[in-house]
């Protein structure tokens, strides 16, 4: 129970790309403090991939390498790049909304799926602008 | 899918494009993506430091959904601590 009271005497925040971990206090003058202790420290986030690069050596994804997204979804980002590259040609015009409405719908798709468990129930709800 | 792969499903369409404009579209799209669908997660540890408030945080990290402190749960400050500190 110590231990779990110690650590719940903190709290984070972000500021300037940081993370601040502090230490609350109610006896000090100043509310909160910097930690006082060595403590594991553990992050939940949502991240984004790597980029994609040239060669298949250094940090990102090489020519024969694939995303961390799901295999699902890779060709959806050639839907983009194609929209992309038919928007530059008044006339394919047609062509690049076609791309670009597909592009959308795996994105909403990707969406939802990302809201669902591996057990197929809702995990949390999060609002979007589809 | 690799990224070789991807390439030859854009040139099918764009033989004139070069590799390095598709890759600059497969960059943008691979962004929105993660960035819209929140679809990647990831958990990293770090140990604090006595009197240092501030860590880095990934540059690949969209959001943080949650912290833990020796694998118990902290709660999110509600604004900027009142005093300020540059540690």
């Amino acid at each position: 129970m110590a231990v779990k009271t110690a650590a719940q005497n903190h709290a984070w925040f972000i500021k300037d790309n940081k993370i601040g971990i502090v230490k609350t206090s109610s006896t000090s003058d100043v509310s909160v403090t910097s930690p006082s202790t060595v403590d594991t420290v553990r992050l939940h986030f949502i991240k984004r991939d790597e980029d994609f690069i040239s060669s298949d050596t250094g940090t990102g994804i090489g020519m024969e390498e694939s995303p961390a997204i799901p295999a699902e979804f890779h060709e959806t980002l050639t839907h983009y790049a194609v929209a992309r590259g038919y928007e530059k040609r008044p006339d394919m015009i047609n062509n690049a909304i076609y791309f670009r409405n597909l592009w959308q719908q795996e994105l909403n798709k990707a969406k939802k799926e990302s809201d669902i468990n591996k057990d197929g129930t809702s995990y949390f709800i999060r609002g979007y602008d589809f | 899918m690799t990224q070789a792969q991807m390439i030859e499903i854009i040139r099918m369409h764009h033989p004139d494009m070069g590799e390095t404009e598709a890759r600059l579209y497969l960059n943008k799209a691979l962004k929105e993506f993660c960035r819209e669908t929140e679809i990647l997660s990831g958990t990293t540890t770090f140990s604090t430091v006595i009197d240092q408030r501030y860590y880095d945080i990934d540059s690949n990290v969209i959001k943080i959904n949650r912290v833990d402190i020796n694998d118990y749960e902290i709660s999110r400050l509600s604004g900027l601590p009142e005093k300020t500190d540059g540690s």
